[in-house]
């Protein structure tokens, strides 16, 4: 009777207890708890595990120095990984591609004004919008500053906005606004240093999850009508080069193609983890004696003849970034690791000075 | 500062000035002795080379610029031209300034600075590098600015431009309108 008596008196300043303990807790917990300002790496994994895992549809618009294009852009989840199918909306003409249809390591453009199906080479290494991270994002962390804050509605979807502000010159600021309940990317720009917008990806209508009816299937049914065209290239990585110091900092060797042709280039892909650059190199001599260097909205090329061999470096980085990979790549070991000797590059006088040991044997990779 | 990747100096003076060199301590006439003894003797040279490689390596899991001509270019350059060694240390301050604007913990302001030394060395001395080789290009680069007139223009409109631009973008060129060329 007495602790009821006592409990009954308590009642009150202990449920006022209960309820400030309830709501400190609700506040620190996620609702009204303000937004931290830095961006960690288990963030970075969940924008880069949105784009890899959730199934949606939407409409893209693209903005750059061409113009403005939209697409259909849709992504299905299935037990071999994702499908996604890309729609122009606008071809430009009869002769443009219409859809291309991405599937696993598979890469379908449907062209219909030919009636042609163009095979992209196996197992593509770029990653594709919304997908914009190569695995391992909290890389990203080592070359830019990123922040976080508030975003505005895009798509009709409440965002955060991730900044990524490059510690160096070599890669482009970039803003990726995530959507804030599911992560995955909405909208993503790459700006020039003095801010101003060179490319834009931006969703303008999205279903994500589960409201998502995406349909992943060629519109276009090829019938014997069609011919195929085969890849011009195929997937050759060279794994000994991916221990390769590049002259950009936090450019690793992320993979590389080799042409079906002969003599065609050998490209290999090097990436920060977000900012890609293909680095075009072919044994063909010209009679250019200086560097070209040239760039189209945020992306950059820098051609140089080096021996026996032309290089060419092409990527939505800064004019810098190209020229440096264009001008300080160390050819000599690709050569070595990938040509015969009988047409390894003969090195400078100046390159012989630096030589403290004799060319190792050449060998073909496996592929 | 002493680069705790240096080489062990306590086996040889030169080598300690090797270290002193890497850590951005020596005077302007000490780093031009050095260059030129680096121009000069290849086991010296290929120690700078290394040295500097290898402490990026350990201070970094990323990989670090490494033309791997660079620092005996370098060099060999120094011992010819004038040493220009202030900004170095100014650009090392305003790194250190930033880095603890940023409150980073003294052990990563220690390897940053480090290596903020070493990139400092790099983009300074090849200003001070007066040919016109493409390292001074790549320098002036770094420093902000590309000189156009020493570059010819290339458009990437042109059609083999056109063509490996097309072939770095893979399937993301198709976001934007491809006409055949077929």
């Amino acid at each position: 009777m007495m602790q009821a008596l006592i409990l009954r008196g308590f009642r009150r300043p202990l449920l006022a207890l209960v309820s400030t303990i309830g709501l400190l807790g609700l506040l620190g917990s996620s609702g009204v708890r303000a937004e931290p300002n830095e961006v960690d790496a288990a963030l970075l994994q969940q924008v880069f595990e949105a784009a890899e895992r959730l199934p949606f549809q939407g409409m893209v618009v693209q903005q750059d120095h061409h113009g403005v294009s939209i697409v259909r852009l849709q992504q299905k989840i299935g037990r071999d990984g994702r499908m996604t199918r890309l729609e122009t909306l606008k071809p430009s003409d009869h002769l443009a591609v219409g859809e291309v249809i991405r599937s696993g390591r598979e890469l379908k453009a449907y062209v219909p004004g030919l009636r042609e199906v163009r095979i992209g080479p196996d197992d593509v290494i770029r990653p594709d919008f919304p997908q914009l991270f190569l695995p391992r994002p909290e890389r990203l962390l080592s070359h830019y500053k990123l922040s976080l804050s508030d975003g505005p509605l895009v798509a009709g979807l409440s965002t955060r906005l991730i900044s990524l502000q490059p510690l160096d010159r070599y890669r482009w600021p970039v803003r990726i606004w995530i959507d804030r309940v599911s992560q995955l990317p909405l909208k993503v720009q790459q700006l020039s240093f003095e801010g101003e917008i060179l490319e834009e990806l931006s969703f303008s209508e999205v279903l994500i999850g589960a409201r998502a009816r995406p349909e992943v299937n060629p519109r276009q049914a090829p019938n014997a009508s069609w011919h195929a065209l085969p890849a011009d290239r195929k997937r050759r990585d060279l794994p000994r080069l991916k221990a390769v110091l590049t002259p950009v900092a936090g450019f690793r060797l992320v993979g590389g193609y080799e042409s079906i042709e002969a003599q065609g280039p050998r490209q290999l892909v090097l990436s920060d983890g977000l900012a890609m650059l293909s680095l075009f190199v072919e044994k063909r001599s010209t009679d250019r004696t200086r560097t070209a260097l040239g760039r189209q909205g945020s992306h950059a090329m820098a051609v140089k003849q080096r021996g026996d061999y032309l290089l060419t470096a092409v990527g939505e980085v800064p004019r810098e970034t190209a020229l440096m990979m264009v001008e300080e790549f160390p050819l000599d070991l690709v050569n070595t690791i990938t040509v015969p000797p009988a047409v390894l590059i003969t090195p400078s006088p100046q390159t012989q000075t630096q030589t403290q040991t004799p060319p190792q044997p050449a060998s073909q990779p496996k592929p | 500062m002493v680069n705790p990747m240096s080489p062990d100096t306590r086996q040889d003076p030169q080598r300690e000035q090797l270290s002193a060199f890497l850590d951005g301590e020596l005077s302007r006439p000490e780093a031009q002795v050095m260059a030129a003894h680096a121009s000069s003797d290849r086991s010296l040279s290929r120690d700078l080379r290394a040295y500097s490689l290898i402490g990026d390596v350990l201070r970094s899991v990323e990989p670090v610029p490494a033309g791997q001509r660079l620092s005996m270019r370098i060099a060999e350059a120094l011992a010819h031209e004038p040493a220009y060694l202030a900004p170095r240390h100014t650009e090392r301050r305003e790194r250190r300034a930033l880095m603890v604007q940023e409150g980073r913990t003294a052990q990563r302001n220690a390897a940053w600075v480090a290596s903020a030394a070493a990139l400092a060395f790099v983009a300074v001395v090849s200003w001070a590098v007066g040919t016109s080789s493409g390292q001074d290009q790549v320098a002036a680069a770094a420093r902000g600015g590309l000189l156009d007139d020493e570059f010819d223009e290339i458009s990437l409109e042109d059609d083999q431009a056109a063509k490996l631009l097309q072939a770095h973008l893979g399937g993301s060129s198709l976001l934007r309108p491809v006409e055949s060329k077929e």
